[in-house]
């Protein structure tokens, strides 16, 4: 664990402290000071993300500091979209996007990296930002998910079951673009559409998981909730391993272990 | 039902099985005979599912994302090796699904080699000649300061910024290296019979280093390190000391510049470099490796396009389908929903 005593470091904590005031504000509902303690967060993660970006001369989503401060970024845009949709999980939204700054400012260094040659491609920053964007989206489904097992006896559960499904359904198409993209700069910077990398593999188990969601939810609509939710939640859980894992640890040596 | 979705977990399980063996076992695992079969058995569920369910076939979306499904395995079976096999067996067609091609500067060649760039697995009907090889770097930070690597014996490496004053301990077996001074261009003059090192500003440079190393046991000696010489010295201890007076710029591509001959014509001209392919007579031709030491050649890898344009006509009908599926069908659903009320508004 590190602590990052650069203008960079305090504006991460600073942006994580007001995330988290925000979420404390909201459940005290205080909604009105959230409101704006929210959108003074993510002012500063946005002039993190200009900063660095401004730093490192291409879009920051190289490393895992990077990718960790982007998501956070993501999120308030994002709840923007779900409050017209009638998707509004703004609370939930809050305490993400701060739990989603911790590894960028306590656990990855932040030290500026060149593009290797294979992420020289106009491919990159469309693969990287639909993925990202999707696993900001999956995790606020597991979190609904989540909602519907813990309010299970409730009626308000069956609520929760419709919201996850929605979710899942905003941010599938984005999961396969993310695979598809990468498939497609596979094939143009490997010479293979598929490698059989574990970053491939787990990419793909992750989409499969929700594929058996859309067909469990097809086959028994909301009659089996608790399946429905715990699957979104295996579902968010294989986008941490292809996250996280499968480039961090030695058990899984490929092309990607870059991305570090 | 049942079947494709347990067909699906299936397909989950053995993802997750192939990332723990790595890309070449997962890749053996998924050409193996019995998942062949399993991919015969995907390929048989999703056409029977054409037939069974209606929504299949009246929904354009869900008609979208199983065709596509069914291009993506069919192309993909159709490009393997047994793929390659199984057409030169019942259409005469002579693809290599894979290979590699070493060519010297200024040579031409058109043998495909297989992993151990020994062995010829084909022969092309056209040559790819080798122009010019060159690597491309990134400006060297001009922050960076010159570094002493520092290699002992026993494997562990060490690295110091290379500065007057500068200490490191090896541990309590070897010491404390310390630089005593850094010349750009070193050189000895004969001063009244004495060795004396001196900068010499105008001739060639010559960076070198003067460090001390200090043993456990209080006894010093001092020795120089050369950039241009690497090696070069008296050195009593066994360390392997590599001094780096500016930093080298990363690696930002690799480049050869090759020319396609056939009949002795040249027919065109290309610069292949990561992410920029060539592609002629149904062959990818992708920059793989090259000569470390002089770059005199480059390796190519070569694919081939069999099933490639199933693939990806698969890859955009799915896209298309999910699409439709989970974001328009909603909005046109909202537009439904909306037009009836303002219309009984207007009323």
């Amino acid at each position: 664990m590190t602590i990052k005593f650069t203008i960079q470091g305090l504006l991460i904590y600073s942006a994580m402290l007001a995330y988290f005031l925000a979420f404390l504000s909201a459940i005290l509902r205080k909604q009105k000071i959230a409101n704006r303690i929210y959108l003074a967060a993510f002012l500063l993660t946005l002039c993190t993300f200009a900063y660095r970006w401004y730093h490192v001369k291409h879009v920051p989503f190289q490393n895992m500091f990077e990718v960790f401060l982007s998501m956070a970024m993501m999120l308030y845009p994002l709840s923007l979209l779900c409050r017209r949709i009638k998707l509004d999980t703004k609370s939930a939204d809050m305490l993400i996007a701060a739990i989603l700054l911790v590894p960028a400012g306590f656990v990855f260094h932040a030290q500026p990296q060149k593009l290797p040659p294979a992420l020289q491609s106009f491919l990159f920053i469309p693969h990287v930002a639909v993925y990202l964007l999707a696993y900001v989206i999956m995790a606020k489904a597991a979190v609904l998910a989540s909602c519907q097992i813990i309010y299970s006896t409730k009626t308000i559960s069956l609520d929760y079951e419709d919201k996850t499904y929605r979710t899942i359904s905003l941010g599938f198409p984005l999961l396969t673009l993310g695979l598809l993209l990468g498939s497609l700069w596979g094939k143009l910077a490997w010479g293979d559409y598929w490698g059989w990398d574990p970053k491939e593999l787990w990419s793909l188990a992750s989409w499969l998981i929700y594929l058996v969601y859309f067909h469990f939810r097809f086959m028994f609509g909301k009659k089996r909730p608790r399946i429905n939710s715990l699957l979104a939640i295996l579902g968010l859980t294989f986008i941490l391993i292809t996250l996280l894992w499968v480039n961090l640890s030695k058990i899984f040596p490929g092309l990607h272990n870059y991305a570090t | 039902m049942w079947l494709s979705l347990l067909a699906i977990i299936l397909f989950t399980a053995l993802s997750i099985l192939g990332a723990f063996h790595g890309p070449q076992k997962a890749k053996q695992l998924f050409n193996s005979i019995p998942l062949t079969v399993y991919f015969f058995i995907l390929v048989a569920l999703l056409t029977a599912g054409f037939f069974t369910f209606k929504s299949l076939r009246k929904k354009p979306a869900l008609l979208m994302i199983h065709a596509a499904s069914f291009l993506i395995l069919a192309g993909a079976m159709y490009g393997s090796q047994k793929g390659h096999q199984l057409a030169e067996k019942l259409f005469n067609i002579k693809k290599v699904p894979q290979g590699y091609m070493a060519i010297f500067e200024g040579k031409s060649e058109n043998k495909i080699l297989a992993d151990d760039l020994q062995h010829v697995l084909a022969e092309l009907p056209f040559d790819i000649k080798l122009d010019d090889f060159r690597l491309e770097f990134y400006e060297p930070e001009k922050s960076s300061t010159p570094l002493l690597k520092i290699e002992t014996p026993t494997g562990d490496y060490f690295q110091l910024p290379a500065e007057p004053g500068r200490q490191i301990s090896l541990g309590p077996d070897i010491g404390i290296l310390k630089v005593l001074h850094a010349f750009n261009n070193f050189k000895i003059n004969i001063e009244q019979g004495q060795k004396i090192a001196t900068d010499k500003p105008d001739d060639p440079p010559n960076p070198t280093l003067h460090v001390e190393l200090t043993a456990p046991d209080g006894k010093s000696y001092t020795r120089y390190v050369f950039e241009n010489f690497p090696g070069f010295g008296e050195s009593p201890d066994d360390l392997k000391l590599t001094y780096t007076s500016q930093r080298p710029g990363q690696i930002r591509d690799f480049l050869s510049d090759i020319t396609v001959i056939e009949n002795q014509k040249q027919i065109l001209k290309k610069t292949i470099e990561v992410n920029h392919p060539l592609y002629y007579a149904g062959y990818h031709f992708y920059q793989h490796s090259y000569d470390p030491e002089n770059q005199a050649y480059t390796i190519l890898s070569v694919t081939s396009d069999s099933g490639l344009y199933a693939v990806f006509a698969g890859y955009l009908l799915l896209a298309l389908g999910i699409i439709h599926r989970c974001w328009f069908r909603n909005i046109i659903k909202n537009i439904k929903n909306k037009n009836p009320k303002s219309e009984a508004d207007q009323q």
